[in-house]
């Protein structure tokens, strides 16, 4: 009896206990100065493979889907639809303009909903670089291009996206191509039902079709389709050329938590089913995070030699470099820090210069893109929202307080404003820290912010406690500048030759040639050492590689700049393990 | 001597049993994905083998008083392991088309390739219990020691195919590998009967053993 009530106590207290004080789930981190201080989680779901949670923050102007909280990048609150609403040209950007009166049924009770806070109302531009990129997918696409003689508004590509995310890759294709038909498929249902639910221009994209006059293939289809499945079974099976008309671009952009791409969406067999639910010509986009010499070589390496063993021959990456890494000593931040990725392959050459869709293109939107492709891209009334964070630059701990809003009612007076404003000069708006030395510029800020947390009763945002702050960087971000410049850069390393460009690698000069290629170079070497001779003898035999490669081949002891990349099959499925 | 034959078929068993939970997901993913449905449904196939394989054992264990049945039981899941390479792919592919969604799909694929050789090693743990200690004293030590020996065995062959197979060897190569190592145990324990022991040679067995360990 007495072991009983004991016990029963026991169960009572901790019961209690854990009740009372467990812990807060949506517990936001501020510990870097990528964060922002305003950041407020919106709605948290947990799902059988993660926990989503929507925040948006007014000083990063983003609304972002965060997995356990983490994942960067997101969704701009600006433009929203009223800015397009009232655009010079809407009349072109009629696929943008969501109806005003457009609502989602946000859920009730479940959310955590705080009084007063905006919902997410994002528009279609997203804070991402990768994401910036996914234009090029089409745009190298032979054959879309051509059949819409280079311009961006009549090509009409039919998309699969194999991982949702917050939606950023639909926004963004959706900007640029108004006649996109896209579907994307993701294994968490969840993750479907937080996009569907709290992001109204995706939910409005899926109930509108491409218009019927488009003239375009994609007459009458849906704008945008979300599909719950596994994307191995969905390409295997719904995507099969004989059950709907072939895909022209898969995006391949799955990930589990800890940067993890699923072992069956790496493997040589996978690539092979890729290509069979691409039309003849399409192209396979993946993002992979890895590096050529850093801790994840092995995956971007296996990932390239894979796609080149399944007949993805003609392989180029677009390493994306963080801004981070950019500012610092660039051929380091290349090789051994892990970062995104763009893997582009298929098994038609991608080269610009045999593309003369992408020509067109080219040559009317040239070094600046200009607002008759793109008049979404034209400026517009300044938008942008100031934001700064204490940082050391002599050390490696960068950041030293999170991020705060400088501009509008919560920021410093204008006259501070407009000095750090004149340290900036005359570039863009596009997120870029301007390095701000002056001491004394820099502690009046830190004063000034102290000053309205005081006097608003609020405790300071972390970092800013501080009387140790050697710099400041001031950030001036529009979504808009943000993306045309991300977008420019983009398409200049795509136009740029070969060898000459650091953001541009051709697969087979990265990771060699595969076995079966190795194979034939070597029986053709037997009668000749000439490289052309050689190069030309492989074309015969419909192997196309660069003299370089042949060159390297042929040296025994030659490196390449992935070492001994791996290749991945259903047989030895250890892409995930290997990641680590 | 005879206790450390148990404990090493006891590790090798429990070891070969994870490994082939972990290892042999991996044959599931191509045709029915990673969802969490899959590992629900191999998860499911294990524990139910060590479900009815400790109730089957036990059976066997009370009906044949030698360690013939063992070895036989040992050397059947070593061919089932040996043989699983021919046709686990083609079985799941086969399935793929017809059943492709991962819930049904998964689990019958997984009950057909992985039940019958994780049933056969489910039924091991009882079968040592009761050839370590015939009459049934100290029972509740036996099986505990067994209990112990066999899950660090599992526990070796889960860490281990995470850590060190499933990165360097094909998923074939290490299935194989496991089979022969059963059939070799199994046809050890054929080569060397031993008659269960009668009560008066379990105690002096077990002061042996503890007079050898101080």
């Amino acid at each position: 009896m007495k072991h009983g009530i004991l016990a029963l106590v026991i169960l009572a207290l901790a019961t209690a206990i854990g009740v009372a004080f467990r812990d807060d789930p949506y517990h936001l981190t501020q510990d870097s100065g990528y964060k922002p201080a305003d950041q407020i989680a919106l709605a948290h779901r947990d799902s059988p493979y993660s926990h989503v949670s929507w925040i948006i923050s007014e000083t990063m102007s983003y609304a972002q889907l965060r997995f356990f909280d983490k994942v960067e990048g997101g969704v701009c609150l600006e433009p929203d639809w009223a800015s397009y609403a009232n655009h010079p040209h809407a009349d072109r950007m009629r696929h943008l303009l969501m109806p005003p009166d457009f609502k989602v049924q946000y859920p009730p009770a479940d959310d955590s909903w705080p009084e007063g806070k905006p919902k997410p109302n994002p528009g279609t531009v997203v804070q991402s670089r990768y994401i910036c990129s996914y234009p090029l997918g089409v745009l190298l696409d032979q054959e879309v291009m051509r059949e819409a003689d280079g311009d961006p508004a009549r090509a009409a590509p039919q998309i699969l996206i194999v991982g949702l995310g917050s939606g950023a890759g639909a926004a963004m294709f959706t900007h640029h191509f108004p006649n996109a038909a896209i579907t994307i498929v993701d294994i968490d249902e969840v993750v479907i039902e937080m996009v569907r639910d709290h992001y109204p221009f995706l939910r409005w994209l899926e109930q509108q079709t491409v218009p019927d006059d488009a003239d375009a293939p994609t007459a009458g289809k849906p704008r945008l389709r979300l599909v719950h499945a596994d994307a191995r079974l969905f390409i295997r099976h719904d995507a099969h050329p004989d059950r709907e008309p072939r895909y022209d671009l898969i995006v391949l952009d799955a990930y589990t938590s800890g940067s993890t791409i699923p072992p069956h969406l790496m493997t040589r067999e996978f690539y092979a089913q890729c290509l069979d639910a691409l039309r003849p010509g399409g192209i396979v986009f993946s993002n992979i995070i890895g590096s050529y010499t850093g801790r994840k070589h092995a995956v971007l390496g296996g990932a390239i030699n894979s796609m080149r063993a399944a007949g993805l021959d003609h392989v180029h990456n677009f390493p994306v470099p963080s801004r981070m890494q950019r500012q610092r000593n660039l051929s380091q931040a290349q090789e051994a820090h892990d970062r995104n990725n763009i893997v582009l392959a298929a098994d038609v050459p991608l080269d610009p210069e045999r593309n003369p869709g992408w020509q067109l293109f080219y040559d009317r939107a040239r070094n600046a893109v200009t607002y008759e492709l793109y008049p979404a891209f034209a400026p517009q009334s300044e938008r942008a929202v100031h934001q700064g964070f204490l940082i050391d630059p002599r050390s490696n701990d960068y950041y030293l307080s999170c991020r705060v809003r400088l501009d509008g009612p919560d920021g410093v007076d204008p006259e501070l404003l407009g000095r750090l404003a004149a340290k900036r000069g005359d570039q863009p708006a596009d997120g870029t820290p301007v390095l701000i030395k002056d001491t004394e510029l820099v502690t009046q800020v830190v004063g000034a912010i102290r000053r309205r947390y005081a006097e608003r009763d609020e405790k300071l945002p972390w970092g800013w406690d501080t009387d140790n702050a050697p710099a400041l960087a001031y950030v001036t971000f529009d979504g808009i500048a943000f993306t045309r410049s991300v977008f420019t850069n983009v398409v200049d390393v795509a136009a740029s030759k070969l060898n000459r460009d650091a953001f541009r690698h051709q697969g087979a000069v990265l990771v060699g040639p595969t076995p079966a290629e190795r194979a034939a170079i070597a029986a053709i070497a037997e009668d000749t050492d000439d490289p052309r001779a050689i190069q030309a003898a492989l074309r015969e035999q419909d192997i196309d590689l660069p003299l370089t490669v042949i060159i390297n081949a042929r040296k025994p002891d030659h490196t390449w700049p992935i070492p001994d990349a791996p290749l991945f099959t259903d047989g030895k499925p250890n892409a995930d393990i290997l990641n680590n | 001597m005879w206790i450390y034959a148990i404990f090493a078929t006891s590790v090798i068993a429990g070891f070969c049993m994870m490994a082939l939970e972990i290892i042999g997901g991996r044959y599931l993913y191509p045709d029915f994905g990673t969802s969490v449905d899959v590992w629900a449904a191999i998860i499911t196939v294990f524990i139910l083998s060590i479900s009815v394989g400790s109730w089957l054992g036990g059976r066997i264990a009370d009906r044949f008083h030698s360690n013939r049945p063992l070895g036989w039981i040992l050397l059947i899941a070593g061919v089932f392991f040996l043989l699983l390479p021919t046709y686990a792919r083609d079985f799941s592919h086969a399935l793929g088309p017809t059943i492709h969604q991962a819930r049904p799909g998964s689990l019958l694929a997984a009950i057909v390739l992985f039940l019958p050789p994780s049933l056969l090693l489910g039924c091991v743990t009882p079968m040592l219990v009761k050839l370590l200690h015939a009459t049934g004293t100290r029972v509740g030590h036996a099986t505990g020691t067994l209990l112990f020996v066999s899950n660090i065995g599992s526990v070796l062959g889960i860490l281990v195919a995470d850590y060190v197979l499933l990165t360097y060897f094909t998923l074939n190569a290490n299935v194989l590998v496991m089979g022969v190592v059963l059939g070799l145990l199994g046809v050890t324990h054929l080569l060397r009967p031993v008659v269960t022991l009668g009560p008066d040679a379990v105690e002096a067995a077990a002061a042996d053993s503890v007079a050898e360990a101080s």
